[in-house]
C-alpha cells in the first residue's frame, strides 16, 4: 500500500513533530488516501519500478519515485502487529541530538556530522516481541551480621548467623526482545527502555515515511532472551530484599520459576545512521521515541595527532611567552 | 580546517595577543637604556674565577668570567669563585678535626680572600656588595662556604644560603662547571628580583605542555557508546512485587577477641650551628 495525498497526489508520510499525516509536497494535513491496487513485492505500487526487498521487509522506499511503500501481506494476518510506538523524533531533531551529543568528540572525522552524511539516516520500525510473566522467586540461605567493639586493648567481634528465607512473586509487563536478525541484540537491549505509555494499537499510517520489518522469528524462538532478562531482574529484586548481611550464601535450593501470561507483537521506532570510515562501518542506533543514542564514534588518527600537537605547541608557546614577559619586567 | 580553527580560536587569540605584548615590551626594552650599574670600587682585580683545585677547563673558566662580568653589571654585586684543594688546618695550625674548627677555617679563608683582594662592587670591605663561593676539594676538609657582604648579605637569609649550597654541592659531584654557573645565576636571580620568572624552567614548562596535551587526547578520545538505562524494576508491573514469606532467623552467635598491638613512637631533635667571630655574612656545607 501507499498513502497518497487527496489534494496533490504526493506521497503522504507520518510527521512525528505534528503527530499527524502530512503531505510534504502540498503541506496538507490528514489528506491521505490508502492505495492498494497492483501491490507486489517486486515492483513499486506507485511507479512500477523494480524494487528489492528481503524476506522480512514490511515497509520500504522506492529508489525511483521515493514513495514509501508498505507491503500489505506483511502487516496483515499473522503479521499484524498488536502494538506500535510511533516515531517522536523527526530526522531533523535526531540530527540536532547527534550533533549535540558528539560535539565534544573532536577526533571524529570532519564529515561525521555533516548534513550530507546525516541525511542518509533512515527511520525503521523494528519488530519486537513483548512477553508478560508471572515470576516466583525463592531464596533459602544464610548470612552474617557483624558487630565490633573495643574494650581496653582488646577488640571483640560478634558474629550473628541468620537463616534467611524469601518467597516472592512479581509480574513483569511487556519484557521486550527484538525479532530482527539485522539488529544486533546487545544494541537493541541498550535502546531500552521505551515509554510504554505511548503504546498504541497498530495503525499502518504510522509506517508511511519509514522502513520496517515483520518479525523474523516467532514468539517462541525469541523467548529465551526474555526469560533470561526476567530471571535476572527477579533475582536482583530478591537480592535487594536481603540487606544488612555479609557473606550471604545459599546452600539450599533456590529457584526462580516463571510463567508466560501474555505475548504481544509490537513495532518500535529506531533511527539508523550508517557511517563508513576507512572501510569500517560505524552504525548508530537512536531510539525514535526517547532519543537515546547507541554507537561508537570513529577516531581519525590524523586529528588526534594534529589537535594534540596544537594543544602542546600553543600551551608551551603561551607559557614561554609569559615567562619571557616576566623576565622583561 | 574550518573546524580546526574554530575549535582553537581562543587559544590562537591568546597566543597572538601574548606574542604582540611580548614583542612590544621587548622593543620598548631594547629602545630604553639597559639598567646597568656603574662600578664604584676600582681597587679589586678583574679576575673573578680562581680555580686552584683545577676542576674547570680553561674554556669553562673563560665562560664563567664572561658570565660573571655580564651579571655583575646587571645586579651591581661582585661574584667571586675560588676552588682549592688543600688543608686549611695546616694553614691555620689546627690539630683537632671538629665541625667548629672546620667551619671556622673555611670561613676565615673565604673572608680573607674576599677582603684582601678588595672585592665589593661599590666599595671595599665588609660593607661592599658582593659574594664569594669557596669550594675546598680536599679529601678530608672538603666543603663549601659562601661569604657575602653589603646588599647580598641583606638579601640572603641563612636558609637561602643553605639551600644554595645544597644545590651546588649536588651539582658539583657530576659537573663543577654547571654547579658554579648555577651559583652565578642564583646570585643574578635573587639580586635582580627575577627569581620567580626564571624559576619557570623551560623543561618543566615543556613537560607541563606534554602532560596537558596527553590529558586532552585521553579525555577526548573516549568513544561514547551508550550505557544500560534499565533497572531490575523497569518492567515490573506497578505494585506487583509480593513477598509470601520473608524470614530472618538467628541461628547462631559467637564472639571472637583480638589483642591490639600498640607501638610507641620516638622523636628526634635537630639543632642549628652558629659560628662566632666571622667578619662577613655567610654559610658553609661540609662534605
Amino acid at each position: 500500500m501507499v498513502f497518497k495525498c487527496k489534494n496533490c497526489g504526493g506521497n503522504v508520510v507520518y510527521n512525528p513533530e505534528r503527530h499527524k499525516m502530512h503531505c510534504p509536497y502540498c503541506d496538507s494535513l490528514e489528506s491521505e488516501q490508502k492505495e492498494t491496487t497492483g501491490e507486489s513485492l517486486t515492483t513499486c505500487i506507485n511507479c512500477g519500478g523494480p524494487i528489492e526487498v528481503n524476506e522480512f521487509t514490511s515497509a520500504s522506499q522506492c529508489p525511483y519515485c521515493d514513495n514509501y511503500i508498505i507491503f500489505d501481506e506483511r502487516v496483515t494476518g499473522e503479521y499484524t502487529p498488536h502494538l506500535i510506538i510511533p516515531f517522536v523524533f523527526s530526522k531533523e531533531r535526531v540530527k540536532l541530538l547527534l550533533r549535540d551529543k558528539f560535539k565534544s568528540c573532536v577526533f571524529a572525522p570532519s564529515d561525521f556530522l555533516s548534513e550530507a552524511k546525516l541525511n542518509s539516516m533512515s527511520g525503521m520500525y523494528v519488530p519486537f516481541w513483548m512477553y508478560d510473566y508471572h515470576v516466583r522467586g525463592v531464596f533459602d540461605g544464610q548470612g552474617n551480621k557483624i558487630r565490633r567493639w573495643r574494650s581496653g586493648n582488646t577488640e571483640y567481634t560478634e558474629t550473628s548467623v541468620y537463616h534467611i528465607y524469601r518467597d516472592m512473586e512479581v509480574d513483569f509487563d511487556k519484557m521486550p526482545v527484538d525479532s530482527s536478525d539485522a539488529m544486533p541484540d546487545a544494541t537493541m537491549d541498550l535502546m531500552e527502555p521505551y515509554d510504554y505509555k505511548a503504546l498504541e494499537a497498530f495503525k499502518e499510517e504510522y509506517m508511511s515515511g519509514f522502513f520496517a520489518e515483520r518479525y523474523n522469528q516467532d514468539a517462541l524462538a525469541g523467548e529465551p532472551r526474555a526469560v533470561d532478562k526476567a530471571k535476572k531482574d527477579a533475582e536482583s529484586i530478591l537480592k535487594q530484599s536481603i540487606s544488612g548481611y555479609v557473606g550471604v550464601h545459599s546452600a539450599l535450593n533456590n529457584q526462580v520459576t516463571l510463567q508466560r501470561t501474555d505475548t504481544n507483537y509490537a513495532l518500535l521506532p529506531v533511527w539508523i545512521y550508517n557511517y563508513k570510515y576507512k572501510g569500517e562501518d560505524y552504525r548508530f542506533h537512536i531510539n525514535g521515541q526517547t532519543g537515546k543514542i547507541i554507537g561508537k564514534v570513529p577516531v581519525a588518527a590524523k586529528k588526534v595527532w594534529g589537535y594534540g600537537a596544537t594543544v602542546f605547541a600553543s600551551l608551551f608557546t603561551i607559557m614561554m611567552l609569559v615567562r619571557q614577559l616576566l623576565l622583561m619586567f | 580546517m574550518k573546524q580546526y580553527f574554530s575549535y582553537f580560536k581562543w587559544m590562537f587569540i591568546v597566543l597572538g595577543v601574548l606574542a604582540v605584548i611580548t614583542g612590544v615590551v621587548a622593543a620598548a626594552n631594547a629602545l630604553t637604556a639597559d639598567n646597568t650599574y656603574v662600578r664604584g670600587n676600582k681597587e679589586a682585580p678583574e679576575q673573578r674565577v680562581y680555580d686552584y683545585a683545577d676542576v674547570l677547563t680553561s674554556a669553562e673558566e673563560k665562560d664563567l668570567e664572561e658570565l660573571i662580568a655580564k651579571r655583575e653589571s646587571q645586579i651591581g654585586c661582585d661574584i667571586v669563585l675560588v676552588t682549592i684543594d688543600e688543608s686549611l688546618y695546616d694553614i691555620y695550625g689546627i690539630t683537632d678535626d671538629t665541625d667548629a674548627n672546620w667551619e671556622w677555617s673555611i670561613t676565615e679563608y673565604a673572608e680573607t680572600f674576599y677582603l684582601d683582594n678588595n672585592y665589593g662592587f661599590d666599595e671595599t670591605g665588609t660593607e661592599g656588595d658582593g659574594a664569594l663561593l669557596l669550594h675546598n676539594w680536599h679529601p678530608v676538609e672538603k666543603g663549601l662556604h659562601v661569604a657575602h657582604g653589603g646588599k647580598v648579605w641583606d638579601h640572603y637569609s641563612d636558609s637561602m644560603i643553605a639551600d644554595l649550597l645544597d644545590v651546588i654541592y649536588d651539582k658539583a659531584k657530576d659537573d663543577p662547571y654547571e654547579a658554579y654557573k648555577y651559583y652565578v645565576e642564583n646570585m643574578y636571580r635573587e639580586m635582580s628580583g627575577k627569581a620567580s620568572a626564571i624559576n619557570l624552567n623551560p623543561f618543566i614548562l615543556f613537560i607541563i605542555a606534554v602532560i596537558v596535551a596527553a590529558i586532552f587526547i585521553a579525555t577526548h578520545i573516549k568513544p561514547k557508546e551508550g550505557s544500560k538505562t534499565t533497572t531490575s524494576s523497569t518492567y515490573v508491573e506497578n505494585g506487583s512485587v509480593k513477598f509470601n514469606a520473608q524470614r530472618d532467623e538467628l541461628i547462631n552467635k559467637y564472639v571472637t577477641k583480638r589483642v591490639i598491638q600498640t607501638s610507641s613512637g620516638g622523636g628526634g631533635s635537630s639543632g642549628g650551628r652558629s659560628s662566632g667571630g666571622s667578619r662577613m655574612g655567610g654559610g658553609s656545607r661540609r662534605g
